[in-house]
């Protein structure tokens, strides 16, 4: 292939690549035949693909003034009523919708400017499905890990705010003395000192890991300090107790290093955060539910083999469930 | 959802095909598809195809990748001595490369105008779509995918030039040419 051509074809890659962000079922289908015409077309794809997926946050550092932190995130939708990529704006009714939309700008920038010291501007919601990570940076230096299966719900009106619905994150945290950062899941509040910190939640437990720095742990009636190498567990229930305890920093939040380490974890939390590591369900026999596991799992590599282990540990035995795993006592385990 | 899965599989076999996916990277691909279809319903899905296909494409996507990445491990691995302790820090060879990556990015980036990084942070790291950041800066949608293109331009074109190097000798493992098995078409 010469050198023009690959060119090319790498440009028609980054288009397609931009293009299905958000595209249609004609989008999809003109991108097979596009595809289909010349095999070379996916490798190119695939290089386009590679290298976005190892970009990182700390790759594209924050302009001095960031413009979407000013405006936020409420432009609506009121001048595009489909869900479709402005791919060609250049035809005739995508040009008004442009025009259109550049108006309803200019109007709105007088009121969100307004509207972020009274109300604020929308939230939105960034997720991972199971088994799947993301990074995202905040142009306030701020940056948050997302393991897989977790939800974090963010108000650009309130940059030093985040809200945990549900999974697992690190929150990385420029500290501010006069602007604390907090992370909220309900009714528990964690109020950062300058620090890195994991957070983990489910439908019963609420647990923080303090990796560097200090953080308040913060609820009705509660208010608890935490340092570097410490970390605490507690359930949603409002008379639910506090659990603090003290972890090497080197093994919290493991997730992010393909291991999960354990000190006798009941079984279940252990097939919970398998599934949102994994991103395939492991369920647990009620049988062995409560059986304590102490020791380190490998998270990086097939699903099964992580569950094999884990299973091999304690002398039980794994069967596929639908599409997921299951744990189960061991043909001749004492019951 | 289940249904919704038979019903566009024609479609997904092809987009795979199209996506020169060999068998086995076709049948993870689907079955990662379908587990997470069930295990993580969403509600109606306005449009179906786009969203099975992206869905698609990123499980493959994934997959190759870390297909490379236990590739490059497990070569690491053979050359090391058996049996010390499970250790998975990133060799310092891999975090060298790792480094050199992350730096000949950065400086790609660091060339294009500043307006042109801002956008492609908003779009790639804040996740904003296209339609929004143009009416935040009060240009078009084509302008922003302008910038957005030029973005990805540098970045492709530093990576690739990165792993022509790896080729040349110097670190193992460029992620592409470990990508797909050689004896599948």
């Amino acid at each position: 292939m010469t050198e023009q051509k690959l060119l090319t074809v790498r440009d028609e890659a980054i288009a397609w690549h931009l293009r299905l962000k958000e595209g249609s079922t004609e989008d999809w289908d003109a991108f097979m035949a596009w595809l289909e015409a010349d095999p070379a077309r996916s490798d190119a794809y695939d290089e386009v693909k590679f290298a976005d997926a190892a970009i990182t946050a700390e790759m594209v550092p924050a302009a001095a003034i960031p413009v979407a932190a000013i405006l936020g995130a409420a432009i609506p939708d009121a001048a595009n009523d489909e869900g479709e990529a402005g791919w060609r704006p250049a035809h005739g009714r995508w040009r008004w919708a442009t025009a259109l939309a550049a108006i309803a700008a200019i109007f709105l920038i007088g009121l969100i400017s307004i509207q972020s010291f009274t109300r604020g501007a929308s939230k939105y919601e960034v997720a991972t499905g199971p088994g799947e990570r993301r990074t995202i940076a905040l142009g306030t230096g701020d940056s948050f890990m997302l393991n897989g299966d977790t939800r974090l719900i963010l108000d650009p009106s309130d940059p030093r705010s985040a809200e945990i619905a549900a999974g697992e994150a690190t929150f990385v945290i420029r500290h501010d003395e006069a602007r604390p950062f907090v992370v909220t899941a309900g009714r528990h509040r964690v109020i950062d000192v300058g620090t890195v910190f994991n957070v983990a939640r489910d439908d019963r437990r609420f647990a923080v890991e303090v990796i560097e720095g200090a953080v308040a742990y913060r609820r009705a009636g509660t208010d608890v300090a935490l340092s570097a190498g410490q970390t605490l567990e507690t359930g949603d229930d409002p008379g639910a107790g506090v659990r603090t305890g003290r972890r090497r920093p080197e093994e919290m939040a493991g997730w992010r290093r393909g291991r999960l380490s354990y000190s006798a974890a009941p079984l279940e939390r252990v097939a919970r955060d398998l599934s949102r590591t994994l991103g395939t369900r492991v369920i647990v026999d009620p049988a062995v539910a409560a059986l304590p596991f102490t020791g380190s799992l490998r998270v990086d590599r097939d699903a099964r083999e992580s569950v094999d282990t884990l299973a091999a540990t304690l002398d039980l035995r794994v069967r596929r469930a639908g599409d997921g795993l299951r744990i189960e006592p061991g043909p001749g385990a004492p019951r | 959802m289940k249904a919704l899965f038979f019903e566009n599989r024609p479609i997904l076999l092809r987009f795979l095909a199209a996506r020169r996916a060999t068998p086995d990277e076709a049948d993870d691909v689907l079955q990662d598809l379908f587990v997470r279809l069930e295990t993580q319903v969403i509600g109606p899905i306005a449009q179906p195809i786009p969203y099975l296909c992206r869905m698609a494409d990123n499980l493959l996507v994934d997959h190759r990748r870390s297909a490379a990445a236990r590739a490059a491990r497990e070569e690491a691995w053979t050359g090391t001595q058996f049996g010390s302790e499970v250790d998975d820090s990133p060799s310092p060879e891999r975090q060298l490369i790792g480094r050199e990556a992350l730096a000949a990015t950065t400086r790609a980036l660091a060339q294009l105008p500043e307006r042109t990084v801002e956008i492609f942070r908003r779009f790639r790291i804040e996740g904003a779509p296209q339609r929004q950041i143009a009416g935040e800066l009060d240009i078009s949608v084509s302008a922003v995918e302008k910038h957005l293109h030029k973005a990805y331009q540098a970045i492709v074109a530093a990576k690739a030039s990165l792993d022509a190097a790896s080729l040349d000798g110097e670190s193992p493992h460029p992620l592409r040419s470990q990508s797909r098995g050689s004896d599948n078409d």
